[in-house]
């Protein structure tokens, strides 16, 4: 993976399997149907930023992979897992491995108040991994150098910036070494001054290599970033494509209203 | 009213000491037991188990502990397999029928703020712990317990202060803790006054130590809330001219 001179992300090597594959994603609540037959596939490295206006299903979507809501119907493949939705509800058993394999990245951060920043990162390697305390803050505080936050380890929540906090959930996904990393709008919650920082984590993120889904209204930052950019549109894809054909040349009529309606505010 | 009365009789009002103590650490120990799983009951969406435990608390917090009381000290006896029965030995002693209404009625309004500190948990947390692979039980053991419990704390110190007080209901079976032991007092000295407010006095210093000590224990579970100082601090002041808004630098 090498960065062009625009800053963009050039992939080196060709994806040669496949991370997640999505195929026929339905979400009904009530008789309303919020996910409408969503198919998706990620390849292994592949970042893929999701756009859409609000009410498009696009955090729906990402909370069903990792069944924080239940999907009506539908199959997902991760890694070697696979849980189908065709033969009646999935097990727990099954769930529970599935997440363990997504790393998800919320809007509002959710960690844990009453825990410090190191308890935080290390609460599931040890209790769901089995890792050993000592092994587990070792990797904790190698993810926090990483994330920059290495000082703050004995800080709890409410003592840093929402920037920081964001940072801090970051590592605490990262620390379970999940083969894909969920991001459900990681910075619709923080002051304008704190998005850059938190960007700046992801970014370094998807040069590393990982195969990231960014659910986000960085449209700039979308298009540095991924390597594929999907619009979603009534619970179903409008439009995909790599960034630079999606942002100049829009097919979709509702896709070229979107961008014209948020590319006005300054880029970032 | 004759002070040095007030002074002589609460030496021997402590002799009930022990057992309005004991009476309420094992309605709090036993009651707080009974209270967990209750309170997860409560918390199901399935009516199956939520059901139970709500005619439970129903029952228990509609009907006066006084009542509750005497159903299982006058009542039971009057069941004719309980006299013959294995229960019978625990059932016909006035202190243990006490621990039992005590620990039943405690269990009824721990599991309900109980339930109240679990509810009141922000769902983003419990999703962090789901999304992060933990499975219901280890959810429960190192999420959604500690938290419910840090959240429902200053709502049961106030219900042990009230058990600690209910207490005294037991002098109404003969158990001669200090309620018990103020009226056998009363019955030898004909002053009321006095003695009760001996006994009065006696409650007091024990609700007193009781509000320390959940007082430290929410101190030290708060920790977490509290910002540093390190930030700005401000302070009003009210003078003669009018009020005064200062902002100083703060140092870490």
């Amino acid at each position: 993976m090498t960065i062009d001179s625009r800053g963009r992300l050039q992939s080196t090597q060709d994806f040669r399997t496949t991370a997640l594959r999505v195929v026929n994603l339905k979400k009904q609540y009530g008789p309303v149907e919020v996910l409408t037959g969503l198919s998706l596939t990620a390849q292994r490295g592949e970042v893929i930023s999701i756009l859409g206006s609000s009410g498009s299903g696009k955090s729906t979507f990402l909370r069903c992979l990792n069944f924080l809501e239940e999907p009506t119907s539908g199959e997902i493949w991760v890694g070697d897992h696979h849980v189908s939705m065709a033969r009646g509800n999935a097990k727990r058993r099954q769930i529970n491995a599935l997440r363990t394999s997504l790393g998800m990245v919320f809007q509002n951060f959710n960690l844990w108040p009453a825990k410090t920043v190191l308890e935080n990162i290390v609460e599931a390697p040890i209790h769901v991994l089995g890792l050993s305390r000592r092994a587990a803050n070792e990797r904790a505080l190698s993810l926090l150098e990483k994330v920059g936050l290495a000082s703050h380890r004995s800080a709890y929540p409410a003592h840093l910036s929402g920037g920081q906090q964001q940072r801090i959930a970051i590592a605490r996904t990262l620390a379970m070494e999940p083969e894909i990393l969920l991001f459900d709008e990681p910075t619709s919650a923080l002051d304008p001054e704190l998005v850059g920082e938190v960007l700046k984590v992801i970014r370094a993120l998807a040069e590393e290599g990982r195969t990231m889904l960014i659910v986000t209204h960085e449209l700039g930052f979308a298009r540095q970033v991924s390597h594929r950019v999907v619009f979603l549109h009534a619970g179903q894809i409008e439009e995909e494509g790599r960034p630079e054909q999606f942002f100049r040349q829009p097919s979709s009529p509702r896709l070229a209203q979107f961008l014209s309606s948020h590319l006005q505010e300054p880029d970032r | 009213m004759n002070l040095s009365l007030i002074i002589d009789v609460i030496p021997r009002l402590m002799d009930g000491l022990v057992l309005t103590i004991g009476l309420t650490l094992a309605a709090v120990v036993i009651g707080g037991t009974l209270a967990i799983p209750m309170a997860l009951m409560r918390t199901s969406s399935s009516a199956i188990v939520y059901l139970p435990a709500q005619i439970y608390t129903f029952v228990f917090r509609g009907t006066p502990l006084l009542v509750q009381l005497f159903l299982i000290y006058y009542g039971a006896s009057q069941i004719g397999w309980v006299r013959f029965g294995f229960l019978w030995p625990i059932l016909r002693d006035p202190l243990w029928c006490a621990v039992i209404a005590f620990s039943l009625n405690h269990a009824a309004y721990t599991a309900e703020i109980l339930r109240g500190g679990i509810r009141a948990i922000p769902a983003g947390e419990i999703e962090a712990g789901k999304a992060l692979g933990m499975s219901y039980t280890l959810r429960l053991r190192r999420l959604v317990l500690p938290t419910g419990i840090r959240l429902a704390l200053p709502a049961y110190a106030n219900e042990v202060i009230m058990m600690l007080k209910a207490s005294s209901l037991a002098s109404t079976i003969t158990i001669m803790e200090v309620t018990g032991n103020a009226r056998k007092i009363v019955a030898q000295t004909f002053s009321p006054y006095e003695v009760f407010i001996s006994a009065a006095l006696i409650y007091l210093a024990i609700t007193l130590l009781t509000t320390q000590f959940f007082r430290l224990v929410e101190g030290r579970i708060s920790r977490s809330d509290r910002r540093p100082r390190s930030g700005p601090r401000i302070t009003f002041a009210r003078g003669r001219t009018g009020m005064k808004l200062a902002v100083q630098e703060g140092g870490k």
